[in-house]
């Protein structure tokens, strides 16, 4: 458990940084370019709010912290995964690339049998949680998606969108 | 593949220079026959294409305003950004022009945390730019001293500071390496940016190998496979003289001058026409004096509007009965 | 990869993990038709609309449909159109001519940045079209056809400008960046003038633009609705202010004919800037009045056709001039500002009937309008205050801490930058501007102009509106921002819904809203409420202590 622990936390930044390319090639590549560059947060908000955001969310994670930590990090990036184009399943999904994040950023240690059957434990741990995150990602969602159409009924409601 | 496409058709363009200037029927399709063409397809389409947006109506005046308009005394307005004189249009496409104004915009210098300072790379997209337009200057006004005898004293003033630091013999000009320079750099932007990858046509490669191609023969020519400047001279001043000699300068020379032959003409048929345009595009040549001068629309033809009586008979109830005045009773 | 399960560790080799295609898709952009979500297209016109206006191919379709229901010959109407326009705009055809795809203007549109859609970089947008021009009208492009990006007119490129061209609020800020000043905007116009020859538009566009035509405003208010309105406004503020106002409404002879965008009639928070309006006008004692005829400032026709614009427009000096008025004075409002400036005076004037604007107050002359005989309102206050003609008391606004959203079109269009400022710092104690890169002439969008502002499309607006929700949440997070302004009626509506999307907490106001809140009128009452009827902060207080004493 502790040795998965350090080897990760070792490996935090280069951690967070796989993450978030996993998450940028879900947009088209030209996208993702511009996305991963433009270093200014008010020219580019959606890059550089995942950026900040998938670094704090590794570092509580691997920092073992409790749920409502995630609230916040993951609302940051939910909520503009929310009313792009995706479908539910692509906007909530970025959660699980964490996992795949983690087991890359393992992958040389996992090369030696010995070394993977000590890590399997913590892992199979880790892995766990982050599939907690993802419920909570999930619930995080659906209030996003509410929220949008709470704004389209107050629209409707306010008389700027007109029936017939 | 669009970058393939325009490659391959450079490649093409070469090897047929190559080939003629081996064939010696051929030297008179490449010493005469092409520079004339070009020169008409050049002349011929920059008139043709200038004309046709100059007869082209501007209905309205849009200037894009970037700066505060002139309105009350005592706020200031911006001269240039905002020009309301012919003066500050005048200024504010000299700034275009010559320095490449909007596209500096695009710089953006961020404080990182930390204090760390990142250009961006939209820098150097300014810096290229204006790098391989002044050399590119730079270099056609030296060429004058091929077309000219004798040569005018600002030819050879440029050329001399040019060649300012005397690096091998003949001398080094920087302009040509910085030619070259902003070209790749403009280029690789191109192959390497998906952005710009996704964004880039065959056209948008086609003119940058073709410089590039222009700009390495040239740069041969003066420094490795030496030409001789007397019979290219001849050459030239036949051509404006209208007695062209044939006598050829060698392969390296019928390429060079075969692709510059290509270059003119292509010219007003490409996006390379953005040298005229940038002269006459109506969001910057115009002067934001919208309210204080009306401007005329030359197609500006009637449209029936529903006018007040239609509007008073359709609700004269209902604005008597609101007690809102009307026209008839 | 497909005989291993996500539980064995062969599942994750690192190798094929690693290889994300980061290479744009193989074909080009030019053969991926365009996918049409729920969230991010508009409802196509009612044919009703259409047929009132008299305009192209009504029916009933959606852009669902594989069959848009088109004439036969619609390549041929789009063909003739497309020439035609070449003929009438410079703007058009330089802009076909002249991009050398630098990029510069790629990554500046918001519903790029927002959303990330490829084909809302503003090149892109426009090589939707100029692909086509290139194909068919030039000699290289018919000869070389695809070679040098070249496109044939097919029912995908049809279904593409309708989805990209109304993915685009003509604002501009591509514009500003572009070495030649290429202004997509001015090809959006194009391309919407020509899918309305096929009948091809969207509702929330041509309802306003058949309401305005009939009753002169686009919500289809009608002259004894209005008149309610106004003085419905007019007991609100009796309420706050203890000043009773007789909204003047087609009063000949008066000397301003004042004209805002009907918004301001409509919903919260337009209303508020409307009192202030019409606060303002009775403490200073302007001789001015309404119009049902000429009730709409704004104009949806701009989002439609030149033509359409000019059967709008021309209300506005139609009705001056039987009024009988000196000069106009126009409300807070964007593309309605778009119109005013750069249109109105080419289309509909000259206004030789008119006078150059003079204020009465200070006896300022306003030059800059000579010729359209038209100010606006914040030029007009910022006059006053210059001039010290208002009582104002900013500590009346000491609860708001303010930031000011530049629209669009005063900005880039007409560059109406320091006036709102100047009153807004007048009135204020608390104001904090935006980061540079995104106020000004560099402003970002609310995601809801030219005719984008409804509600079918609500994720785009919110990707579109993004950027400005992230600088107005910084500044809330910096300085505690709670309040927006803005100069604009569609900002009112659509900002409101940003701003509780990427900043919650965070109201929209009018400029002159905190004019008419900081404003002492003459016999006024003690005011204990803000227009919104909101309790002042400590009046409650100061009400409980001056019983006591
Ligand atoms: C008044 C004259 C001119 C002005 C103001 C001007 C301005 C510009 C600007 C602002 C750019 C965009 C920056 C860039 O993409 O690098 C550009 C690009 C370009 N210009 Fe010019 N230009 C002028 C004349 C010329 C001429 C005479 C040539 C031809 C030899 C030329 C060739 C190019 C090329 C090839 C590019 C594209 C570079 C690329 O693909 O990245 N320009 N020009
Ligand atoms: S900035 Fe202008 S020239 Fe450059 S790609 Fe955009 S529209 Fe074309
Ligand atoms: S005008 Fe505005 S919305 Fe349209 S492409 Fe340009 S930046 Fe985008």
């Amino acid at each position: 458990m502790q040795v998965l622990a350090d080897l990760l936390r070792k490996n935090e930044a280069a951690l967070a940084d796989r993450w978030l390319e996993l998450i940028l090639a879900s947009y088209n590549p030209d996208t993702a370019g511009f996305f991963k560059q433009q270093k200014n947060r008010f020219a580019n908000p959606v890059g550089q709010t995942f950026a900040e955001q998938t670094r704090v969310v590794t570092e509580r994670l691997l920092a073992g912290e409790g749920i409502e930590a995630f609230q916040d990090p993951l609302h940051e990036i939910v909520r503009i995964r929310a009313i792009q184009e995706f479908t539910a399943a692509e906007a909530v999904g970025f959660v699980f690339l964490l996992k795949d994040a983690v087991r890359e950023t393992l992958a040389d240690s996992l090369r030696d049998e010995q070394a993977a059957r000590e890590l399997q434990a913590g892992l199979h741990e880790l892995e766990r949680r982050i599939d907690r995150i993802a419920l909570l990602t999930f619930d995080i969602f659906v209030s996003c998606r509410e929220r949008v159409y709470s704004l389209r009924l107050r629209e409707i409601r306010a008389g700027y969108v007109q029936p017939g | 593949m669009t970058a393939i496409l325009a490659l391959g058709a450079i490649l093409i363009l070469i090897l047929l220079a190559g080939f003629g200037s081996q064939v010696a029927g051929l030297q008179v399709v490449f010493g005469v026959a092409v520079p004339y063409a070009a020169i008409a397809l050049f002349l011929g389409g920059l008139v043709f294409k200038v004309m046709s947006w100059a007869r082209t109506p501007v209905p309205f005046r849009i200037p894009t305003t970037c700066g505060q308009q002139k309105t009350l005394d005592w706020i200031p307005s911006a001269r240039f950004d905002n020009p309301h004189t012919t003066l500050g249009v005048i200024g504010r496409m000299a700034l275009e022009v010559l320095f490449f104004r909007s596209l500096f915009r695009n710089t953006k210098v961020d404080i990182r945390p930390g204090g760390r300072i990142i250009h961006t790379p939209a820098k150097w997209l300014w810096a290229a730019a204006l790098a391989f337009h002044y050399s590119f200057l730079v270099i056609f006004i030296r060429h004058l001293r091929f077309f000219t005898e004798p040569v005018p004293g600002f030819v050879k003033a440029i050329q001399s500071v040019d060649s300012f630091f005397e690096i091998g013999v003949p001398s080094i000009f920087l302009t040509s390496f910085l030619l070259l320079g902003a070209l790749g750099f403009l280029l690789l932007r191109r192959l390497v940016s998906p952005q710009l990858r996704y964004i880039s046509l065959a056209n948008d490669y086609f003119p940058l190998f073709l410089l590039i191609a222009i700009g390495t023969t040239g740069v041969l020519m003066r420094h490795f496979q030496k030409t001789d400047i007397e019979t290219i001279k001849a050459v030239a001043m036949g051509i404006l003289s209208f007695s062209p000699v044939t006598a050829g300068g060698g392969a390296l020379f019928t390429i060079h001058f075969f692709l510059v032959c290509v270059l003119f003409a292509v010219f007003p048929y490409s996006k390379l026409m953005h040298m005229a345009g940038v002269f006459m595009s109506p969001t910057r040549n115009m002067a934001n004096t919208n309210r204080a001068k009306r401007h005329i629309n030359p197609w500006n033809h009637p449209v029936a509007f529903r006018t007040y009586e239609e509007y008073e008979d359709d609700f004269r109830d209902k604005m008597k009965a609101a007690g809102i005045p009307v026209e008839k009773e | 990869m497909a005989e291993h399960k996500p539980d064995q560790m062969e599942f994750y080799k690192q190798e094929e993990l690693q290889q994300i295609d980061l290479n744009p898709p193989k074909e080009g952009w030019q053969d991926q038709p365009a996918d049409f979500r729920p969230g991010s297209w508009i409802y196509p016109t009612k044919p009703k609309h259409l047929e009132s206006l008299g305009m192209p191919n009504p029916r009933e379709w959606s852009p669902a449909d594989e069959d848009w229901q088109l004439p036969e010959n619609w390549q041929e109407i789009i063909h003739k159109k497309f020439k035609e326009l070449l003929g009438k705009y410079r703007s058009f055809r330089i802009f076909m001519d002249t991009c050398v795809r630098c990029g510069a203007c790629a990554d500046k549109c918001h519903f790029f940045i927002g959303g990330g859609d490829p084909k809302n970089m503003p090149v892109l947008r426009a090589e939707l079209v100029r692909s086509i021009y290139r194909n068919d009208f030039t000699t290289v492009g018919k000869i070389l056809g695809r070679a040098c990006g070249g496109r044939k007119l097919t029912m995908d490129v049809i279904k593409e400008w309708f989805y990209y061209f109304y993915q685009c609020t003509e604002c501009r800020r591509c514009s500003v960046f572009c070495p030649y000043g290429i202004d997509t905007a001015e090809i959006t116009m194009m391309a919407r003038e020509m899918l309305h020859e096929l009948g091809l538009g969207v509702n929330w566009i041509m309802e306003p633009v058949a309401n305005c035509h009939r009753t002169g405003n686009h919500l289809g208010i009608q002259p004894h609705g209005l008149k309610d309105t106004l003085e419905f406004f007019c007991e609100d503020i009796e309420d706050v202010t203890g000043i009773h106002i007789d909204p003047p409404i087609n009063k000949k002879g008066a000397e301003v004919l004042f004209v805002t965008p009907s918004g301001d009639f409509l919903a919260d928070p337009g209303t508020f800037t409307c009192m202030g309006y019409m606060m303002l006008f009775e403490e200073i004692g302007l001789d001015y009045t309404w119009s049902t005829y000429a009730s709409e400032g704004g104009n949806f026709g701009l989002f439609t056709s030149a033509d359409v614009m000019k059967k709008l427009n021309a209300k506005i000096y139609a009705e001056a001039k039987r009024l009988g008025v000196k000069y106009i004075i126009g409300g807070e409002c964007g593309h309605m500002w778009r119109v005013l400036n750069q249109y109105m005076d080419t289309m509909n004037g000259p206004a030789d009937f008119l006078d150059v604007p003079k204020s009465p107050i200070t006896g300022t002359v306003f030059e800059n309008s000579r010729s359209t005989k038209m100010i606006h309102i914040t030029e007009f206050t910022a006059d006053l205050i210059k001039h010290g003609k208002l009582k104002l008391d900013p500590k009346m606004n000491d609860h708001v801490r303010v930031t000011f959203h530049d629209s669009c079109n005063p900005a880039r269009a007409m560059g109406l930058l320091e006036e709102p400022r100047y009153i807004i710092n007048s009135v204020c104690n608390n104001f904090h501007e935006m980061p540079e890169n995104t106020i000004r002439e560099q402003t970002f969008c609310c995601g809801g102009g030219a005719g984008l502002g409804t509600d079918e499309n609500m994720e785009m607006r919110l990707r579109g509106g993004m950027p400005r929700g992230t600088a107005v949440r910084h500044v809330q997070e910096k300085y505690d921002v709670n309040q927006l302004a803005c100069v604009c009626a569609i900002d009112r509506a659509t900002l409101v819904t940003v701003c509780d999307y990427w900043a919650p907490g965070v109201q929209v106001t009018g400029v002159h809203e905190l004019v008419a809140n900081a404003m002492v009128m003459k016999g006024q009452k003690e005011r204990t409420m803000n227009l919104r009827l909101e309790p002042l902060p400590g009046a409650e207080e100061k009400e409980a202590n001056d019983g006591e004493s």
